[in-house]
């Protein structure tokens, strides 16, 4: 009875800490942003830094625009679309390489140099073959995003319970049939987490691969306004991409949980 | 005595046949690469013979002091400051409750914001100077580390605090020898993800607004179709990054001796 009056009354104090927690956080922007008004009008008026109803401004201004929302719909899509290649080709070859020890040990320095390699390094090849187009930009995506998928994948492969192996092995599964019932649900959530470390990258090489490559999207929107010297419509386009890159890191967080909801790592969650 | 030599004449062979299996793919290509584009006339794909010459050339001349130290510079100075003020304002930051409730949200949007997509707003309040680089490298690259301190200082076992006020240990020793060690494994990987957004933003603010620096240079070359000058750039800048991660690897497993090590003895146990 004591533990669970204890229990109750730790948890109201908890619900209480979490709403002060949104009253200080939301408090604190509100400060950030009247210091930014404040600021912008008075000693650095005239400056780089245009005051916060004129960014508001520039931001409705993007709203009413068709081309803005096509911008912004073209880089997600290169963003998603890069990704979903880099877990399609990240898995495929992550499986291969994890269950072939032979395979594994020949590519693992060549993975081990190009890894740490960031896409912008290997942009301007791919800029010259592919020109500042959309295809560069996925096949930018693809290329940071494949690493993570495909490292995490031939982890969680190797793995994988050799004795649920064998087991299949003597009920007479095939190889694919064991790679596709036992190894790939065992991997999966090395290959999640790198699908969320892969995904957390996908919309910022989406953007770098249309502000310095040019490739259409919200990421040259930003370098035409810059040339433009249109200031406001500049902020108002990077707040747009932190709210993007907010949803996509939120959006993967829920996709983690969503597809592990079996696995132990979640399920003990829930159940605390 | 003829047993134990040959055992050891075994593990050398088993040894040589592992490097050969390491090894054997990465040399085939590099080989391979060497040949065949010394033979084909690519226009995009110079033969590789060619582009170590320019390699040589272009950043082992007077070129390293004009171009490659400033790049590194701004880098190393950038990123140096990101450690210290993102650890730093995280551990300050992590003990005060208030202060952490008020922090998070903006951390975590500014966060969210691709670090490069703050070049242009840099070029525009700092113009193009090295100042400008070091600035937005330190403050694009800040806020992992940040973070990983924030929460690796909070998810530190409750038991060592309760711990540490029992010994009435308190001031620097409490925040060198109990509060930095056990919240170390996170911020390291903090400082990982860091020195790869500087090296990122480095290129991109030399490829955006500059005159000078490697990423300048490439993007150049590449602009003007001098190919084999692109290739020499790619080749530098994958080399640094390269180095970079693995010299961050080494110094990480060097800090992390102990962590490893209890890390290991507890999976054994």
């Amino acid at each position: 009875m004591v533990v669970i009056t204890r229990r109750r009354s730790s948890a109201r104090s908890a619900r209480t800490v979490g709403s002060n927690a949104v009253i200080v956080g939301a408090g604190a922007v509100l400060v950030c942003l009247l210091a930014w008004e404040l600021l912008a009008r008075g000693p650095l008026a005239g400056g780089p830094f245009p005051t916060v109803g004129a960014i508001a401004g520039g931001l409705a201004g993007l709203a009413a625009r068709v081309s803005f929302w096509s911008s912004l719909a073209e880089t997600v899509l290169t963003a998603l679309v890069g990704l979903g290649l880099a877990i399609i080709a990240g898995v495929v070859l992550g499986v291969v390489l994890g269950s072939v020890e032979f395979v594994y040990r020949s590519c693992r320095l060549i993975i081990e140099a190009l890894k740490p390699i960031p896409p912008i390094v290997v942009m301007p090849l791919v800029l010259l073959l592919l020109g500042p187009s959309t295809e560069m930009g996925m096949f930018l995506v693809f290329y940071g995003c494949l690493w993570p998928v495909l490292i995490q994948t031939v982890v969680g492969v190797r793995d994988a319970d050799p004795v649920l192996i064998d087991t299949a092995r003597s009920f007479g599964f095939g190889r694919f049939q064991r790679a596709v019932r036992i190894v790939l649900p065992g991997a999966a959530a090395f290959i999640v987490t790198g699908v969320r470390i892969a995904g957390a990258a996908a919309f910022v090489i989406a953007v770098v691969s249309e502000l310095v490559g040019g490739a259409p999207g919200i990421g040259r929107d930003l370098f035409v306004a810059q040339n433009a010297g249109l200031y406001a419509e500049m902020y108002a386009l990077v707040f747009v991409m932190g709210v993007v890159g907010l949803a996509f890191n939120t959006g993967l967080g829920a996709f983690e949980k969503w597809m592990l909801h079996w696995h132990p790592s979640v399920r003990r969650e829930v159940v605390a | 005595m003829r047993s134990v030599r040959r055992s050891e004449s075994s593990a050398l062979t088993r040894r040589l046949r592992s490097v050969a299996i390491e090894f054997w793919l990465p040399v085939l290509i590099v080989v391979l690469w060497w040949f065949a584009s010394a033979r084909a006339d690519l226009v995009f794909y110079p033969p590789l013979a060619e582009i170590v010459q320019r390699f040589g050339e272009q950043w082992l001349s007077e070129r390293f002091f004009t171009d490659v130290v400033p790049s590194l510079r701004n880098m190393l100075v950038g990123y140096a400051f990101s450690c210290l003020v993102g650890v730093g304002m995280g551990v300050v930051v992590a003990q005060v409750r208030v202060v952490r409730h008020a922090v998070e949200p903006l951390v975590h949007f500014l966060r969210s914001i691709p670090p490069v997509a703050l070049v242009p707003l840099a070029i525009l309040v700092l113009g193009f100077g090295a100042d400008m680089k070091m600035v937005i490298i330190a403050f694009s690259a800040v806020f992992s580390t940040l973070i990983a301190t924030l929460d690796g200082v909070r998810a530190a076992d409750p038991l060592l605090g309760e711990v540490t006020k029992v010994y009435r240990i308190s001031g620097r020793d409490r925040l060198f020898k109990v509060t930095l060690p056990a919240a170390a494994p996170q911020i390291l990987g903090g400082l990982q993800v860091s020195l790869q957004i500087a090296f990122v933003v480095m290129i991109t603010s030399e490829m955006l607004a500059s005159t000078e620096g490697i990423g300048y240079l490439t993007i150049l070359a590449q602009q003007t179709f001098a190919i084999t000058d692109m290739w020499a750039g790619m080749l530098l800048l994958g080399v640094l990054g390269y180095l970079f991660n693995l010299l961050f690897t080494l110094a990480e497993r060097r800090v992390l001796r102990w962590h490893i090590g209890m890390r290991a003895q507890a999976t054994t146990r």
